[in-house]
């Protein structure tokens, strides 16, 4: 019984301690390696928005080298986005991943010819 | 007051012990109802005793039919963590049979088949519902009428009337299915 | 009682005197219980004491809450589970997010194809 209460309440603080404010100095190499481009606003993010940054950053290691590039260039411009807007990609690619390979496949070729063209 | 609960414990532990079917168990229903009846009808007279017990004595059992329900909900949740607890994993039906071998000795002069049969009726009223148990038990042992009864379970003196009923058919066909022979 | 008779009905007089025999030899052990119980009883007028239960020397069981410490500490496993539950289940929305971000921010479609703006 005793037990049981203790590990319930080491469990309660380490949600807390989880939830809590991180500085940028206190996070490990590898989160502040995936993390870099948020380094200066880092302190100025809500803790919901660290808690999610942080979570995102777990997989960063598992990322090839070309991922891994993506990722850093990606991310300034993603923690920019609001909430609502983030929560409308993520809707967007996940229904974007259900559809049929071929018309994925075609969607992509449309993307990248569009591209090209911007491109000078 | 020592008087009167000398008077009564025998029966109450049997009370809760119908119900419970655990001496242990019943020996704290017991221990709790007297507190109860102690802390705050120790200046009662005599003669409104018995019905404050009474009905201090039903909340009580009550009381542990609702935890012991919780209980058993807690004790499936966390089997997999806690050492088992003998008491809350007895077989009902064993102790019974336990009961009727150990706490029954018999005196010499008093039949076997006798003992037998009282063991068979208490075991019998075990298995009732908890509120015909009850009316049962108020009516016809503690010797309350309709009313006295009612009024200590809490209910109508309808209800009163159909527990008591339905006790007494449950109760005599248990025992005719089990071969006694009562008047 | 009369062994000979059979009647349909039962008579919840002779069962009430059958379970009055029945009390009249209880075991010594529980005799001895019993009288504890009610000196038990009797004592705490006296010595009421709030808080702990009295030990009758039959607690070895962990039953439910009797006293507001049981309670207390009910109430604070109570919540702690709620908690937990709680905490659980956001931890799973967390982990279903992070990875629909990562595949975001690591696809090779760019990230405005997904982003209304």
């Amino acid at each position: 019984m005793k037990l049981i209460i203790l590990v319930l309440l080491c469990a309660l603080y380490s949600t807390a301690a989880n939830a809590s404010d991180r500085p940028w100095n206190t996070l490990t190499p590898t989160q502040q390696e995936a993390l870099a481009p948020m380094s200066q606003q880092w302190g100025g993010l809500s803790e919901a928005q660290q808690r999610n940054l942080l979570s995102v950053a777990q997989h960063y290691t598992a990322l090839s080298q070309e991922e891994k590039q993506r990722f850093l260039n990606r991310l300034g411009a993603w923690s920019k986005l609001t909430p609502e807007q983030r929560q409308a990609a993520r809707d967007k690619y996940r229904a974007f991943s259900q559809v049929p390979e071929a018309t994925r496949e075609q969607v992509k070729q449309i993307v990248r010819d569009d591209q090209s063209k911007k491109m000078p | 007051m020592s008087d009167f609960l000398t008077r009564v414990e025998r029966r109450a532990y049997k009370q809760a012990q119908f119900a419970v079917r655990d001496e242990h168990a019943a020996l704290d229903i017991l221990q709790d109802a007297m507190i109860k009846l102690v802390d705050k009808y120790s200046d009662k007279p005599t003669t409104e005793l018995p019905m404050l017990f009474q009905r201090i004595l039903q909340n009580t059992i009550r009381d542990h039919y609702r935890r012991q329900k919780v209980k058993t909900a807690w004790t499936t949740l966390f089997s997999s963590l806690v050492p088992k607890d003998e008491e809350g994993e007895r077989d009902p039906l064993e102790s019974l049979i336990d009961e009727g071998n150990t706490s029954s000795p018999g005196r010499p002069d008093e039949s076997l088949q006798q003992t037998q049969t009282i063991a068979l009726i208490e075991q019998a009223l075990g298995k009732l519902p908890l509120r015909q148990r009850e009316a049962f038990l108020l009516r016809y042992w503690e010797g309350l009428d309709t009313a006295e009864t009612a009024a200590a379970m809490g209910c109508t003196e309808g209800s009163v009337k159909t527990h008591c009923s339905r006790a007494t058919q449950a109760l005599a066909s248990s025992l005719r299915a089990k071969g006694v022979e009562l008047p | 009682m009369s062994p000979n008779k059979r009647l349909q009905d039962l008579s919840p007089e002779h069962v009430a005197r059958l379970l009055t025999q029945g009390t009249e030899h209880l075991d010594n052990r529980t005799l001895s219980a019993l009288a504890r119980v009610r000196l038990v009883a009797l004592h705490r007028c006296a010595t009421r004491n709030a808080g702990l239960t009295l030990d009758t020397g039959h607690h070895a069981h962990w039953g439910l809450p009797h006293t507001t410490s049981q309670w207390g500490v009910t109430a604070v496993l109570l919540i702690a589970i709620i908690t937990a539950g709680a905490s659980y289940w956001r931890h799973l929305h967390e982990h279903e997010m992070s990875h629909l971000d990562v595949a975001i921010l690591t696809d090779d479609l760019p990230l405005e194809v997904f982003v209304d703006h």
